[in-house]
């Protein structure tokens, strides 16, 4: 009756501590401890002096996590010892519930663990940044074994894809601008009732300023405002139109609607983006949009002088509306690019930095 | 490290299901004295490309019945400093003499008897390797040993093994007295 009793006790015992390994109380300060310390730890057969610092840490950590605990739940020393010399310990952990334990009295296992941990961590940040960018940035292919040749070449490829894709869309633009230099006289009409595409977008900003996956729609408009002033005084009008009523009903249409124009893989890349990058982001994209506003007013009042000029002078053909109407879902799909490309450029520049910083606290 | 924490761990580490005894043996020696070589040498190792060693590695050696984890720490003046981190519950002192480097033989005299002192070597078994036999300056064993005044290490058993860690020659001579060692101390 009372070694049953025993028994009992001890396989409380045991499965309260598997417990405990197998909760965050444990397992979060143990993952955040080997994030944080992980990255001195390659896979070369020598070991670093420093590693036995960082070993020594990891110890105290796992006693005081493990000391803690028996206090909490009120077993001591005696009473764990008996229960994890016993039988049942064995049958009631497993060697992956018990290894993180298990490392802190075997450097090796130790090591092992941090050096995988470093690759995990290293692999994850490749692939955020692939799922960033497309593409690796120059720094993290230049000089590096891990990318193959033909990755390299890929690369290549899409450097010269972006490139030709910006190249049409300077052609496309110039185009345009010819065309609306002919088509003014009727513009400002156009422009108040030009319907659709341009202010549902527009009300987007207005309505959902900062939610993430739409970032980078409503800039476009705004974006392409300031390369060429003269049609887009269209959605510089609109803007003020989407923020003076501030349409809140017209939001959740307006989203539709922009991911209509600027379609699908525009809004399905940035979405991880945006949503990473957090509040700092939409604050400074706030400035700069007011820096554009200021300016494009400014654009405006001088446009408004040359219609009027243009007005008394052309006469246009009926078919320039229809067209007008067409042209800025296809424009927006080149901002877009256009935009992604400057994204890019900027995080490259980041990632320079980070691995640069990163590389000097290694030599030092 | 608190007995606390030996104790709790210790407990855990038994789960691991290791049927041989562990361990702990230190190898030190001043940079040169062929520390690694001797390690890879105890692990059958390939020996031809060494270079100093900058932190430390670790082997285990199975030997009657038991595992012996051998730790083998850089011996650069700028690293010996840190020896002392990697003492605490050593088993067995293996130190290394580079038998032709009669310039430095005071030297590693001064760091071994220095290594001594240490508390967490106190009774621990010395090992004395006179490395690198098969160079013809190389000075005998015995010729070391009273260099070294190892007459004088009263509190402790100790051995001096002429051997050469590129050969092989005398290394399972140093071992063995290892064994011996150990059997006698678990009576």
């Amino acid at each position: 009756m009372a070694a049953e009793e025993e028994e009992g006790d001890v396989e409380w015992v045991v499965d309260t501590i598997a417990g405990f390994l197998q909760g965050p109380a444990w397992s979060i300060p143990i993952l955040e401890f080997m994030e944080q310390k992980c990255e001195v730890f390659d896979d070369e057969e020598e070991s670093k002096l420093s590693y036995t610092e960082i070993y020594q840490e990891y110890q105290a950590l796992v006693e005081r996590l493990l000391e803690d605990h028996l206090k909490e739940v009120g077993i001591n020393e005696e009473k764990f010892q008996e229960a994890f010399s016993s039988p049942l310990a064995k049958t009631h952990t497993s060697q992956a519930i018990l290894q993180t334990v298990l490392a802190a009295e075997d450097f090796r296992l130790f090591k092992t663990m941090m050096v995988q941990k470093n690759i995990e961590m290293q692999l994850q940040a490749i692939r955020i940044i692939k799922e960033r960018n497309g593409v690796l940035p120059d720094c993290l292919t230049e000089g590096s074994d891990v990318f193959s040749e033909i990755e390299q070449e890929e690369m290549k490829i899409l450097r010269e894809v972006l490139r030709k894709s910006k190249e049409e869309y300077e052609i496309e633009q110039d185009r345009k601008r010819t065309e609306e230099a002919r088509g003014k006289v009727k513009s400002a009409d156009v422009t108040c009732s030009s319907p659709g595409d341009s202010r549902a977008t527009v009300q987007l900003k207005g309505s959902t300023e900062g939610a993430d996956p739409a970032q980078e729609a409503p800039k476009t408009p705004l974006e392409g405002s300031r390369k060429s002033g003269r049609e887009d005084l269209k959605p510089v009008r609109a803007f003020h139109k989407g923020t003076g009523s501030s349409a809140q009903p017209a939001g959740a249409r307006g989203t539709e609607d922009a991911r209509k124009t600027a379609p699908g893989k525009g809004s399905a890349n940035t979405a991880p983006k945006t949503g990473l990058k957090g509040p700092n982001f939409s604050e400074l994209e706030e400035q700069e949009l007011k820096q554009r506003e200021d300016y494009l007013k400014k654009k405006r009042d001088l446009l408004m002088a040359t219609k009027k000029e243009s007005r008394n002078n052309v006469l246009v053909p009926p078919t320039t509306e229809q067209k007008k109407e067409e042209s800025p879902p296809k424009e927006e799909m080149s901002e877009e690019k256009q935009k992604l490309l400057q994204k890019r450029k900027m995080l490259a520049e980041k990632l320079k930095e980070e691995v640069i910083n990163k590389r000097m606290l290694e030599t030092h | 490290m608190g007995d606390a924490q030996k104790g709790l761990l210790s407990v855990i580490q038994k789960l691991k299901g290791a049927p041989e005894q562990e361990l702990r043996i230190v190898l030190l020696g001043l940079d040169n004295a062929g520390k690694t070589t001797l390690l890879k040498c105890l692990a059958s190792e390939e020996v031809s490309t060494i270079t100093p060693t900058q932190g430390f590695n670790i082997k285990s050696v199975h030997s009657h019945g038991f595992k012996l984890n051998v730790w083998d720490i850089g011996g650069q003046r700028s690293i010996r400093p840190y020896w002392r981190k990697y003492l605490g519950s050593t088993d067995l002192l293996i130190y290394v003499i580079d038998s032709a480097d009669q310039k430095r033989f005071e030297e590693t005299g001064q760091e071994l008897a220095e290594l001594t002192e240490d508390d967490s070597l106190t009774g621990v078994p010395l090992l004395v390797f006179a490395n690198k036999q098969d160079l013809v300056t190389a000075a005998p064993a015995a010729e070391i040993a009273e260099g070294l005044s190892l007459h004088t290490y009263r509190d402790r058993e100790w051995q001096i093994q002429a051997c050469s860690a590129l050969s092989g020659e005398g290394v399972q001579d140093g071992m063995n007295w290892i064994s011996s060692q150990i059997m006698n101390r678990k009576k």
